[in-house]
């Protein structure tokens, strides 16, 4: 089995597309659907899949451009026949297969035209692409450097000082690797963290230790991974109700988290809010069990922050079921009357509670984002498995809104591939959805990349893994030992001025 | 000491509390030109920045006054009528009051929603209601509703520096009206849960608050010429209630009546019944417990109709004589 591998169509763009980076080397074994490249154009960067198994033979170097549908690599049988192919010219490889696109599964191509459709990505239009220090922009102002073109190493994707200084020693060229090693990681263990302790937290209540609900987010981690990675500290995130990923990623406290879980006084809630959590150490105003009300809320933390004329985004995640809601429409209405800081996350997860898609949208929809179109907000669809891309695309457009250029939305599409709750069995959606999504899980499809790369071996991932079951079972062990929710909390904390 | 109208004694309120401290700002529906003309004129002292008109969505305006309030700021919110607030129940029942109880004092939403209220105006079924009962039994929600000029400014004033959600109840027929009385100079805070005795009396015991106490004070003076002595209790606010007040004066007067506006099913003289019925204060009266509201029907429309609708002074007065009987 050979084939041609081509350049994808990336987003609405017709033109040439850059080959980002090989993740393979010519003469590599492959396996189909592993990511082999990326290649990127107009800020929207795609992961290319070897179409099927065999050696690859790379036609197009890194940097290089092509248009879409032409040859950037062939697979082929045996590794001599990819040394020996070197040379030909492309498209006339005689090993080759009929030509076929290559699958991809990242932002604007998508895998399945009716899931994530690149018609509906709508580009930030001069959106800032690059984050730079104070002390960089000015050093890149005095030399004349294009920032774009310098190669960030600072915390988040920031250019610092140092980066500039490379730049103009002339140090730099070639296209920006992808994030740092550590980053990589970071992402990685949040994930897992994110799962873990929806995993601990369904197995306490199966076990009967546990009386808060648990609405996992199984399958959707790589957003709230993401997502909270893009943010600096002093940001505002309203988060979603499903899963914990975005408590956990913006640094609140596993034991603090579980004992509330658990109804115990060092919960984060004393044990009085469960679900419901806030945690303001760390600008994450709390969720509201009622879908939908974040919505508003977070227009008037964003409406504070301009009014006092600080540089800070915030940023409200939703399923596309809140999204649904009416408040979503005055969010962006207002967000956009008054040019707000606000970043909003749609985790378009496919399932809406106890239902598919088709009992809330109408069948030809595809996705919810577009919505924002009328509010001249802009707004992306885009692969919400794929953490890198999550949160690449989050720093971009956080930075946007913090900059003062106003809202914007990213709907990342994802498919929750556990029930609503603990106890659902999610019965109503078919079950090849969910092995297909399953298939895409962002947590063993990322461990693959990193793998690929070299920033973590099998025993590494293995290892991370551990910690993170480790540090969820520790939480639940120390919640178990803690004191229950004093009685006496239940008439305090109300309203100062209220008799009961 | 200077006469103030009540609408005026408002509008000061919103003034000195926004040139006290920055975080203070006003928003709402149309507030820059204002209904009823409460808000006029502030624009031009504040700037957009700090009355800022929104879109018409009741729900969303009380959710970014929350969100702000979480981050630090004292929002007002007008809702131009108090009938509009239902549309608003979400962010005020189930987020605004509950956000600091749910975060365990993490937050505190320091918030006051301003509504205009209650009929008089023939405006119909969705612009007269007096909403007050409709959210008495939120907890965390303190509800203000002053009848007078001074208790609108002190009461404001208050509800503007607590850090809680409040809700504050204009009646439309006191904002429109002419007459001046005294509000204090200087800064002049009323304390919430503090009831006031507006005429002192030793036969009957009358509860009532917002538009109602005028119609108290009219019913006691023309008893008084009867050789009626009614003492007239305005609570003030009724989240908190000082019932202590009442109870005193209902163990001196031994008789308790209660006027208000919204309607008689599960308000606040169903509330002082059940209180007076209740403990200590069993032993109280000595004669049944008369309640004067709106009967369990919608605002009709028309004025005739309306006005046999509205409890008044000459319902009052049938009540307290019954007690007297």
């Amino acid at each position: 089995m050979s084939a041609e591998v081509l350049m994808p169509k990336v987003g609405m763009s017709t033109s040439e597309i850059v080959l980002n980076e090989w993740l393979v080397s010519s003469g590599d074994e492959v396996v189909e659907d592993q990511v082999i490249a990326t290649v990127e154009s107009e800020k929207t960067v795609v992961e290319v899949e070897a179409v099927c198994d065999g050696f690859i033979d790379i036609r197009l170097d890194e940097g290089e451009e092509a248009r879409p549908g032409e040859l950037i690599a062939v697979i082929v049988e045996s590794a001599e026949a990819a040394r020996d192919a070197r040379g030909t010219a492309p498209g006339s490889s005689a090993a080759a297969a009929p030509a076929r696109a290559p699958r991809t599964v990242s932002t604007a191509v998508a895998a399945e035209p009716d899931v994530v459709s690149d018609d509906r990505v709508v580009m930030l239009e001069g959106a800032p692409r690059v984050v730079a220090t104070p002390a960089a922009q000015r050093l890149a102002e005095q030399h004349g450097i294009d920032l774009s073109t310098v190669d960030a190493t600072g915390p988040r994707g920031r250019v610092t000082k140092a980066d500039v200084e490379r730049a103009v020693a002339g140090a730099v060229a070639g296209p920006a690797p992808g994030p740092d090693r550590d980053l990589q990681r970071n992402l990685h263990r949040e994930m897992l963290r994110a799962r873990a302790l929806d995993e601990g937290h369904m197995r306490f209540i199966r076990r009967g230790r546990c009386e808060s609900m648990s609405h996992p987010a199984t399958g959707q981690e790589a957003i709230s991974a993401g997502i909270t990675a893009a943010l600096e500290p002093e940001d505002i995130l309203y988060p979603t109700f499903r899963g914990f990923g975005d408590y956990l990623g913006r640094g609140t406290d596993m034991n603090a988290l579980v004992a509330e879980l658990m109804g115990r006084r060092t919960g984060i809630n004393r044990g009085v809010g469960g679900v419901h959590l806030g945690d303001r150490t760390h600008n994450t105003h709390g969720v509201s069990g009622c879908l939908g009300a974040n919505l508003t809320m977070a227009v008037g933390s964003a409406q504070a922050i301009k009014m006092r004329g600080e540089l800070r985004a915030v940023m409200v995640h939703v399923g596309e079921g809140a999204f649904n809601t009416p408040d979503s429409h005055a969010m962006m209405n207002m967000a956009a009357i008054w040019g707000l800081p606000l970043v909003i996350i749609v985790a378009n997860n496919q399932v809406v509670e106890f239902s598919y898609h088709d009992v809330h949208f109408p069948p030809d929809a595809e996705g919810v984002g577009s919505r924002a179109g009328y509010y001249r907000i802009p707004n992306k669809r885009l692969d919400g498995n794929d953490v890198e891309l999550v949160y690449r695309e989050t720093r971009d457009a956080v930075g946007w809104a913090r900059e003062g250029n106003g809202p914007v939305l990213l709907e990342l599409v994802t498919c929750r591939i556990a029930g609503h709750y603990d106890a659902d069995p999610l019965s109503y959606i078919d079950d090849g959805l969910v092995e297909e999504w399953r298939a895409r899980d962002p947590i063993s499809r990322y461990e693959a990349a990193l793998i690929q790369r070299g920033t973590m071996d099998a025993g590494a991932i293995e290892t991370a893994r551990e910690a993170a079951r480790a540090e969820v079972d520790t939480a639940f062990k120390l919640a178990l030992e803690d004191e229950p929710a004093d009685v006496g909390y239940l008439f305090e904390n109300l309203a100062e001025t209220a008799v009961l | 000491m200077a006469p103030v109208k009540y609408m005026d004694a408002l509008t000061e309120a919103l003034r000195e509390e926004m040139q006290r401290d920055d975080r203070v700002f006003l928003l709402g529906e149309d507030i820059r030109v204002s209904n009823l003309g409460i808000t006029a004129g502030l624009v031009e002292e504040f700037g957009t920045e700090r009355v800022v008109d929104t879109p018409i969505h009741e729900n969303a305006l009380v959710g970014v006054a929350m969100g702000a309030a979480l981050e630090g700021m004292r929002p007002v919110v007008e809702i131009m009528f108090s009938d509009f607030a239902l549309l608003a129940a979400d962010q005020i029942v189930n987020q605004a009051s509950q956000w600091r109880y749910m975060t365990q004092g993490q937050y505190e939403v320091p918030l006051v929603i301003r509504m205009p209220t209650g009929g008089g105006f023939a405006y119909g079924l969705h612009h007269s209601q007096c909403t007050e009962t409709h959210f008495f039994q939120t907890p965390g929600l303190p509800i203000a509703m002053p009848s007078t000029p001074a208790d609108a400014k002190g009461l404001l004033k208050t509800a503007i520096r607590s850090n809680d959600p409040v809700l504050f109840l204009e009646h439309m027929l006191l904002c429109l009206q002419n007459e001046e009385s005294e509000v204090p100079d200087g800064d002049h805070l009323v304390p919430f849960g503090e009831a006031s005795v507006r005429r002192e009396g030793s036969d009957v015991t009358v509860v009532a608050f917002g538009a109602m106490v005028n119609q108290a004070l009219i019913a006691a003076e023309t008893l008084a010429e009867q050789g009626v002595s009614v003492e007239v209790v305005d609570p003030r606010t009724i989240v908190p209630l000082d019932a202590e007040t009442i109870f005193t004066s209902v163990a001196k007067t031994n008789r308790l009546v209660i006027i208000e506006e919204s309607r008689t099913r599960g308000g606040l003289g169903a509330e002082l019944a059940a209180q007076a019925a209740a403990g200590d204060n069993f032993f109280l009266l000595d004669a049944p417990i008369e309640r004067v509201a709106a009967p369990n029907i919608p605002v009709p429309s028309t004025s005739h109709l309306e006005q046999a609708y509205l409890p008044d002074a000459g319902k009052l007065i049938e009540a307290i004589n019954r007690t007297l009987a």
